[in-house]
């Protein structure tokens, strides 16, 4: 069927050169390789996000760092995805904390608990520093400190204790 | 002057409408769950954060191997180094879509190909083809 066969080949040709690109092939890669690739963020691999970052605007933040120089041209592609996945890791687990304290509404307090609960977001402890926490945090903070420990035990503790000073 | 500082300051942060995009696509199984604006704003200074210290521990990675180019390798070995090492699958797998598609990109007769079919199949198509124009020229307006 001539017809058929000519209009796959246009649709190749047409959607490569397109900044479209990167959502339409990968998308359908993905949907194939899902169990693969994300397997070990458990919990979080039916997660898809389409919306991507401006290649552009990423690769501007990583040159903002003086000492960074040139990028290659993919560089920015994989951080934008590795930005993806922190994103849906950190969002997630914000959730969580907003979930067990039945909340509706994440707030920032969650997303600084989320922050502390894990030694992975350590470096992020100097911007969550300026919020204060939530109030029921401070009961909670026990149960989410018993669920990471060994893996969060510095800042759990310190925040343990300072909940007790405070309050009791 | 002062606008375009203003304008410098928001270039080097994430668009706040794509970024709550993002964040309703991962909250899309949590129904009724929302996130605050001022969390989504605290969120992006944590994602500009987070590709500081990539991109910083990415170019000491560099460095080291005296590249003077970030490549894909060194962002691996960042994510590794600073314990993301769970998304390295993902990345690789995105730096290798980006390479076909820059592939094909460049050499359009991949995609002939890419249509998985053998050189002959490709032929009898084109003759199939030509027939039935041919048929189509033969039986059209006399």
């Amino acid at each position: 069927m001539p017809p058929t066969l000519k209009d796959e080949r246009d649709d190749d040709g047409e959607y490569y050169p397109d900044a479209t690109v990167e959502e339409k092939p990968s998308r359908a890669r993905k949907a194939k390789q899902e169990g693969n690739g994300t397997n070990n963020l458990v919990g979080t691999e039916h997660i898809e996000v389409k919306t991507k970052f401006p290649v552009a605007r990423i690769k501007r933040i990583m040159q903002a760092d003086d000492d960074v120089g040139k990028v290659a041209q993919v560089t920015p592609v994989v951080v934008s995805k590795a930005l993806e996945l922190f994103m849906i890791s950190l969002v997630t687990k914000a959730a969580v904390e907003a979930k067990a304290r039945s909340s509706k509404r994440v707030t920032s307090a969650h997303l600084k608990q989320a922050v502390t609960n894990d030694e992975q977001f350590d470096f992020l402890t100097d911007i969550v520093s300026k919020v204060a926490d939530a109030p029921a945090a401070a009961e909670k903070s026990e149960d989410t400190v018993m669920e990471g420990e060994g893996k969060k035990r510095k800042g759990g503790a310190r925040k343990k204790r300072k909940a007790d000073d405070d309050d009791f | 002057m002062s606008d375009r500082e203003f304008g410098g300051n928001d270039e080097l942060s994430l668009p706040k409408a794509t970024v709550q995009k993002i964040i309703t696509e991962i909250l899309h199984s949590d129904p009724g769950v929302t996130f605050a604006k001022d969390t989504r704003d605290l969120l992006i200074e944590c994602c500009v954060e987070f590709i500081t210290l990539i991109s910083s521990e990415a170019n000491e990675i560099a460095e080291k191997e005296a590249k003077k180019t970030i490549a894909c390798e060194h962002v691996k070995a960042a994510l590794e180094e600073l314990d993301f090492g769970n998304y390295v699958p993902a990345i690789l797998e995105v730096a290798a879509d980006y390479k076909k598609t820059q592939a094909s990109r460049e050499k359009k007769q991949t995609k002939i190909e890419q249509s998985g079919m053998t050189e002959e199949e490709l032929m009898q198509q084109q003759l199939e083809l030509f027939r039935s124009a041919t048929d189509k020229f033969n039986s059209g307006p006399q």
